[in-house]
């Protein structure tokens, strides 16, 4: 089994692991996942144009990995009303995460890592395992297939 | 990071469970930006934030801190959400909150204002930007959770805009197209936030725009648009700003990463990016998201709709709030709106339908969702672009277009 480790300054959070789903484009929760308006409410990405590689994705329980967030301090909001009702991530890996982003990890204690080398936009593919040990800066991943 | 005696023995508890709960938020937040230290903040603007599903989640917690003891260490003017809490100015008076307006989350607040290298958080990426950009004092844009650990501590962590070296130019914009309203910078803005989407660090400098081609509006109407694709809450404007009064003080010295020329076409681009094929609307919005009309632009429209009525067909909504609102009020312009069928916020749209829906109702957008309309005109940027990915069709006109279009039913006239 091919594991790949990623190491980085300690992070937010604790540990998490789950399925990932890699973004190269900035994320906003509240432009991006209209799941939040609907009834019941889910975690689905609508916005098929600022965020195509997740279009029809649900966000729950996933391994986030994307460059940063993106847009104002909503983002953070809508995260944590999600999470209230089971729907957040179980970690999010990002190049530079955004500070509105950063305090919904801290607030919801969720594993949240940046500036992981070498590159996980490069290296963690969508479907791939993923361990995030925040509190140590280190990201374990086991390629799918194997 | 490095604590003084005073904020280690705040984040042990010896101050009450309320600090100690803030400082543990600032403590982890500047660790994580490898902040050294915490700075003294000046003041602090702060939007209440909500949550779907349950509005009035941030009274909530301020409920609690309050129940704790727990009071505001500096000057602070809060901008509830248009309609959401501000029926909880009790909660604020506890906390001993200097000035609470109904502003939406925008710089149009008069009285509690940062000055040059102060160190300030800012709640909202409007008022983030303006306080940046325009007056020079430094904040970074964070969660509205954190704007209060902040406030309640009377400081926040040393990173990002904080430090000035992370306050120079690093991209720049020539602009050769003129600017004629608070419509044409409200799409200058979101043309830059979409160009530099990806990176909440980049900060922008324009170049080619004189002071005496603008006004404070248009400079407000920029800050509500040009962080709302993207994160850009700091900008130099060379000749506006003060930390780029010249083109080679924004970039100290240094090369532009990159530059992007901004003429007529790319303006228009912004304007063909939210454009319909209907011929007619399914509501007319003056302000929208987080957006609300300057004075002149309250004005404008009198000008225009006074001794006119708008089309009964489809809704004409205006958001107006704090000073303006008051101004409007006692001028007369209010009532001359009214005369002519416009409403003033989203409530009264509602009322007028016999409808009672709580919370997000005061939200344009999210109303519009509800209601099943889909052609929406806004005279901003911001706001088409938040509601532009919900299978609605956001409509930008010039405040004049607006009214024509209120006015006569047809988009294209």
């Amino acid at each position: 089994m091919k594991t790949i480790i990623l190491k980085g300054h300690k992070g937010i959070g604790g540990t998490a692991e789950g399925e990932a789903l890699v973004s190269q484009n900035a994320l906003s929760y509240i432009f991006d996942v209209g799941g939040i308006w609907e009834e019941p409410m889910s975690a689905k990405v609508t916005n098929k144009i600022e965020m195509p590689d997740w279009y029809g994705q649900d966000l729950a329980g996933k391994v986030l990995v994307f460059p940063t967030g993106r847009g104002g301090i909503f983002s953070s909001a809508m995260l944590m009303g999600l999470a209230k009702k089971g729907l957040g991530p179980k970690a999010m890996i990002n190049t530079k995460t955004h500070p509105v982003f950063a305090y919904a990890s801290i607030v919801l204690d969720l594993p949240t890592v940046d500036g992981l080398d070498p590159n996980p936009l490069e290296v963690i593919e969508t479907g791939d395992w993923v361990k995030v040990d925040a509190e140590n800066g280190i990201v374990e991943v086991t390629k799918k297939g194997d | 990071m490095r604590l003084t005696d005073d904020e280690a023995r705040m984040l042990a508890g010896e101050y009450g469970e309320g600090y100690r709960r803030a400082m543990e938020i600032l403590v982890r937040l500047g660790e994580f930006y490898d902040a050294e230290r915490l700075v003294p903040i000046s003041m602090a603007y702060l939007v209440e934030g909500p949550s779907p599903g349950s509005p009035g989640q941030a009274t909530k917690w301020l409920e609690e801190v309050a129940d704790l003891g727990t009071t505001f260490k500096c000057p602070l003017s809060t901008a509830p959400l248009e309609g959401g809490t501000f029926t909880d100015y009790e909660v604020h008076k506890r906390l001993g909150t200097v000035f609470a307006e109904r502003g939406g989350g925008h710089p149009r607040n008069p009285f509690v204002l940062p000055v040059f290298g102060q160190h300030i958080t800012a709640g909202g990426t409007a008022v983030t930007h303006y306080c940046n950009s325009y007056i020079g004092a430094r904040s970074n844009t964070e969660d509205f959770l954190a704007q209060y650990s902040s406030a309640f501590v009377g400081k926040t962590p040393e990173y990002g805009y904080h430090l000035p070296e992370n306050r120079v130019g690093k991209t720049l914009f020539d602009i050769k197209v003129p600017l004629r309203d608070e419509t044409d910078w409200s799409a200058l803005g979101y043309y830059i936030s979409r160009k530099l989407a990806k990176n909440y660090w980049d900060v922008p400098v324009i170049n080619g725009i004189s002071p005496a081609d603008l006004t404070n509006d248009e400079l407000v109407a920029f800050s509500m648009s040009v962080p709302s694709y993207g994160a850009v809450v700091h900008t130099l404007l060379v000749g506006v700003s003060p930390e780029g009064r010249t083109l080679e003080q924004a970039f100290a010295g240094a090369k532009p990463k990159e530059t992007y020329v901004v003429g007529p076409d790319e303006l228009q681009s912004v304007f063909d990016t939210f454009s319909t094929s209907k011929s007619s609307p399914d509501m007319v919005c003056f302000g929208g998201f987080g957006v609300n009309l300057s004075i002149s632009a309250v004005y404008e429209m009198a000008r225009l709709l006074e001794g006119k009525k708008v089309c009964p067909d489809f809704p004409t909504v205006a958001m107006i709030d704090g000073t303006v609102r008051f101004v409007a009020d006692r001028t007369g312009i209010t009532d001359i709106l009214r005369k002519a069928g416009v409403k003033m916020g989203m409530p009264e749209v509602f009322e007028e339908k016999g409808l009672d829906i709580s919370g997000w109702s005061q939200n344009a957008v999210i109303s519009a969702k509800r209601m099943g309309w889909n052609t929406l005109v806004f005279a901003d940027a911001k706001s088409c672009h938040y509601i532009g990915n919900q299978d609605i069709e956001p409509v930008l006109k010039h405040i004049d277009e607006c009214v024509r279009i209120a006015i006569t039913g047809r988009i294209e006239g």
